[in-house]
């Protein structure tokens, strides 16, 4: 498949993995983060860690909206979506995604009207064919998903349409990473940097990870060739001492993002004081709500539904694998109290999630294993 | 109403911070008609991406197109 079959190239990987080999230092780990689930997803399904050598550590970040997501936030859109005037519509990804008093499937069984849709647009579709209902988006996702929430907003008010509200959930990457390195145990010496996300952002805006904190930044594809190339430029920097973001999916990313996308999104939305995330806890301006001059669509506003504090499990370690501090399987929860099918902490809720991942791809292979110290 | 996924279908979509490539076909008024790369064809607004044209590759997430996409050379060629 065109753009697909030339970035996963047996020989292409094989040659990366040995630079790799030639580059690393035996003498010392590295730890290196993929920030983005995709990454995740990519470095599990292509069995990428098998071909690294045993010094590289990869430590599967915080890019996974569904898993960071507070159990609070899903509890107050589901009760939104108690009122019989409501349809809840949301992602697919969003169905299974278990609330304290369950999921959205479960609440469609109980007779609240849940849909699926695959774009906001089909959400304000609803709006349109439902005029005596009020539709209820729920958005969610990193700058990725954010630009089509914004222009579906913006759209459904050149419509002047008065049923269709947003309950935001949409969050950011940079101040999440600059949370990880600012705690005190953080272990990460570089970062992968996310795909889609910096599409929109363009590359410039992590520079502070370079410049305030010495670690380097290669902005990655998704398709294995990437990855591996990426590891190789960052290990490059680290040979020659350097600290900067370097950008290895030009072919997605301009360095400067897309302006107009970004405009949307600030039309529309502003940061929040501070948002709550699974398995970090609050962080500044990590999180964004509507406008007040969008507050007609704003679900927070126009539906009256208790915002609840759901605290994560006190034995799930989410945060400390998410710092690299831990593996997943020394999370004493790891595949017994917290599975995939009934997760108790945050990165086993959606299969980009760190312990999901390592759980469904390379449990028993890595469980055995010894960690790096 | 947009295919979610490319070929990568298993998965969740938000997760892996997802965007296809597609063609576009067509252009009326904001919207496209474009083809991915398994041959589905679907409309996406291209408010987001005014200069895109018949011919290019855009990335689109959740319905929308949201980037330009350069056609790559060779893999390597992106550095």
């Amino acid at each position: 498949m065109k753009f697909v079959d030339e970035f996963r190239d047996a020989h292409l990987i094989s040659n990366a993995a040995q630079q790799i080999r030639s580059l690393a230092d035996p003498a010392r780990i590295y730890r290196i983060m993929e920030i983005c689930g995709g990454h995740t997803h990519a470095i599990f399904r292509f069995g990428l860690a098998d071909l690294l050598p045993p010094n590289i550590d990869l430590i599967h970040g915080p890019g996974c909206p569904v898993c960071v997501l507070p159990m609070g936030r899903i509890d107050q859109g589901l009760e939104m979506a108690r009122d019989p005037d409501v349809i809840f519509a949301a992602y697919g990804d969003m169905m299974r995604v278990p609330g304290s008093a369950g999921s959205p499937l479960e609440s469609k069984a109980r007779g609240a009207d849940i849909r699926m849709v695959y774009s906001p647009l089909d959400a304000l579709k609803l709006a349109r064919q439902n005029p005596s209902k009020r539709v209820l988006f729920f958005a969610i996702g990193f700058e990725t998903t954010t630009p089509a929430t914004a222009l579906t907003i913006l759209r459904a008010r050149e419509e002047r349409l008065t049923n269709f509200l947003v309950f935001s959930n949409h969050i950011l990457v940079n101040p999440a990473i600059d949370a990880l390195l600012h705690m005190p145990d953080m272990k990460i010496d570089a970062f992968i940097g996310p795909g889609h996300v910096s599409t929109v952002i363009g590359c410039e805006p992590y520079t502070f990870i370079s410049r305030d904190h010495g670690r380097p930044v290669v902005v990655s594809g998704f398709e294995p060739a990437d990855v591996m190339q990426s590891i190789v430029m960052i290990l490059r920097q680290m040979r020659d001492g350097q600290a900067r973001v370097e950008n290895q999916y030009a072919r997605a990313v301009p360095w400067h993002g897309n302006p107009a996308a970004r405009a949307a999104i600030d039309l529309v939305f502003e940061p929040r004081n501070a948002f709550d995330w699974r398995g970090l806890g609050a962080i500044p301006s990590s999180g964004l709500k509507l406008r007040e001059e969008f507050a007609a669509f704003d679900a927070e506003v126009q539906l009256s539904a208790p915002h609840r504090t759901v605290p994560d499990p006190k034995a799930a370690r989410c945060g400390d694998v998410l710092k690299g501090a831990i593996k997943p399987h020394q999370c004493p929860l790891f595949g017994n109290a917290c599975t995939p099918e009934r997760p108790v902490g945050a990165l086993m809720v959606s299969s980009e999630g760190a312990c999901a991942a390592q759980h469904n791809y390379a449990h028993l292979s890595v469980s055995a294993a010894p960690c790096p110290k | 109403m947009s295919p979610r996924t490319n070929d990568q279908h298993d998965g969740c979509a938000l997760c892996r911070d997802e965007a296809t490539r597609a063609t576009i076909l067509s252009v009326a008024g904001r919207d496209a008609r474009v083809v991915d790369r398994l041959g589905r064809q679907f409309s996406v607004p291209l408010d987001l991406v005014p200069d895109a044209a018949i011919g290019d590759d855009v990335l689109v997430a959740m319905g929308v197109a949201i980037a330009r996409a350069n056609r790559p050379t060779r893999p390597g060629a992106d550095q």
